[in-house]
């Protein structure tokens, strides 16, 4: 046994640390719902027991070990990036897909139906004047709604634009918040073990990566070194490094702090911003390409076709019917020019006054203008693909939350906080207190009955 | 019988479950438990022999008043531990259970399991 001092010194050292490892329960049954927290251990470390040298053995604390898994924290942040693409993406496409009317009933579709059956009214009666005027009612109808279908896609690409600046916005925002945290890891030694900031940092750290795709590597101090997208730094140290959108040209650009163009390593390569850019510089203009091949195909088609015949007094007509700027793109400017109703060529050059052209003009509606396909068919086309292209980001969107899920459900497994877990240890301990009180009791009684006899 | 050699036993067995109750692992008051036993069972031992007069009695007081002031921090490190424990129970079924309707905490469950440790 050893002196009275060493065995009240063990006593009090080992009420701290049996004092720190209930705080580590109550920290624990805390932040059981704390984003980013995980579940926190209290280790012991046994002291040298030399009684001839005073000393009394016992235990100190040691570190605290934090049960978390830099794999499983990876997992779900690569999930968290994959999700927030697909999330993006199945929101932006879903925002074109009122102007792709593919029933025919509406849009371009049925505009295109009623020019065309306006022509063939038109070959009935070649040179009744309402018949003509019907044709270029149509006609307007028609170009609006292809100016319209544009004007939907500019308009989505608009918003994309915005929501691409609020998502550089964010990512400086957790960036800064990143380094902050950083500071404060390297502001005090003990930080590193301090779980609540570690907490706020992988909190912050899986934030952005719903944003952006980042390589994050961990620093000795307990911070981390984030790249976006791989190279550009974003955060080193304690110090954040923000991007920047720039949209001068008509590709999107994001730009590191030193205004180099980093877009091909965020486009396309998970979190909101990669799907926003893919959104911004493929996918809408691929679609704008498509709808302006359309237009162009068809207004060109038209006005060749009327070009060849003659109007109602016999001459070869002196406008065309439609007119674009290919330049600011032919669905966004279609339009009727101010064509007279009686300069309309219905009639061949070889028959003045009868229906010729104006039937070759209706056979337009099934021949091939675009790309092998009739118009009808090439809008129905695009219209198609926009479709399919929803469909797939819903389906992505889908199987990556239930990725995500499964990796959310991995790491509160193996980091979180299990009640069930600090209920057992308490339960141990009461089992325990329990057996000590009843022999104890005994002991006291049987040393008071000893004493009696020994009086 | 050696009354001078079973009381100083019995402290020492006894002072191995103080140091027990002050530590935060249940494994190392489990692990003192049989030598409180050992430690009722001397006491016992010593009363028989007491009361058959086959043990002088000679001048124990001292240690067996000193023994029964090492009984009774045992039994308040207990009886604290005990509270303490009770109390966190609480806290922590309300935590994970809410409370059921006469206001208190809900009944506190662990899932069982089995540690294996070498």
């Amino acid at each position: 046994m050893g002196s009275l001092l060493t065995s009240l010194l063990n006593s009090a050292g080992a009420l701290r640390v049996y004092d720190r490892a209930f705080n580590v329960i109550e920290n624990n049954v805390t932040n059981a719902n704390t984003p980013g927290y995980v579940s926190q251990d209290q280790s012991l470390v046994a002291m040298t027991f030399n009684p001839a040298a005073g000393l009394g053995g016992g235990v100190m604390a040691g570190d605290l070990i934090s049960a978390r898994s830099a794999y499983l924290d990876q997992a779900v942040r690569s999930q968290t990036e994959l999700l927030g693409g697909a999330q993006q993406q199945a929101s932006d496409l879903a925002q074109i897909q009122p102007f792709f009317d593919t029933t025919g009933a509406s849009g371009v579709p049925g505009a295109l139906t009623a020019f065309f059956n306006s022509v063939s009214q038109l070959s009935v009666n070649p040179n009744d004047e309402v018949s003509r005027q019907g044709v270029i009612d149509a006609s307007q109808t028609l170009a609006q709604r292809f100016n319209q279908n544009a004007g939907g896609i500019q308009k989505t690409a608009a918003n994309v634009g915005i929501e691409i600046r609020n998502a550089v916005s964010s990512i400086n925002d957790l960036a800064a918040q990143i380094a902050g945290i950083d500071e404060q890891f390297r502001a005090s030694p003990d930080a590193s073990h301090n779980a609540g900031l570690d907490a706020q940092l992988n909190a912050a750290l899986e934030q952005l990566s719903q944003f952006v795709h980042y390589t994050a590597l961990k620093s000795p101090d307990g911070g981390f070194t984030v790249f976006a997208g791989g190279q550009a730094p974003l955060v080193i140290g304690a110090q954040a490094y923000a991007l920047s959108a720039d949209f001068s040209a008509p590709q999107t650009a994001v730009r590191d702090s030193q205004g180099k163009d980093i877009t091909a390593q965020l486009q396309n390569n998970g979190g909101t911003l990669g799907a926003l850019l893919q959104t911004a510089n493929v996918t809408l203009p691929g679609y704008v390409t498509s709808l302006n091949t359309v237009a162009q195909s068809f207004a060109d088609a038209v006005n060749n076709q009327l070009s060849l015949g003659v109007d109602r007094n016999g001459n070869p007509p002196a406008v065309n019917l439609f007119q674009y700027n290919a330049a600011l793109g032919a669905a966004a400017t279609l339009s009727v020019t101010n064509i007279a109703p009686d300069r309309i060529a219905a009639a061949t050059a070889a028959a003045p006054g009868g229906n010729g052209n104006a039937l070759a003009i209706a056979q337009l509606a099934t021949q091939p203008l675009v790309n092998g396909f009739t118009v009808t068919q090439a809008y129905g086309n695009l219209g198609g693909q926009v479709g399919r292209d929803i469909a797939d980001a819903q389906q992505e969107q889908t199987a990556q939350q239930n990725l995500l899920d499964q990796a959310h459900q991995q790491r509160a497994a193996a980091t979180g906080v299990s009640l069930n877990a600090e209920a057992a240890k308490l339960l141990e301990f009461q089992q325990a207190y329990q057996a000590v009180g009843k022999l104890v009791t005994t002991l006291d009684s049987l040393t008071q009955t000893v004493i009696d006899m020994v009086k | 019988m050696n009354m001078q050699a079973s009381v100083e036993g019995t402290r020492r067995q006894l002072d191995r479950m103080r140091v027990a109750l002050v530590l935060p692992f249940p494994r190392e008051i489990e692990e003192a438990l049989p030598e409180l036993e050992q430690a009722v069972a001397s006491m016992r031992e010593l009363e028989r022999a007491l009361a058959s007069g086959t043990a002088p009695a000679g001048s124990m007081a001292v240690d067996l008043a000193a023994l029964a002031r090492e009984v009774g921090v045992v039994e308040r490190l207990t009886e604290g531990g005990r509270e303490l424990t009770n109390g966190w129970a609480a806290i922590l079924a309300t935590a994970a259970g809410g409370y059921v309707s006469s206001g208190k905490p809900a009944p506190l469950n662990a899932a069982s399991s089995i540690r294996i440790d070498g």
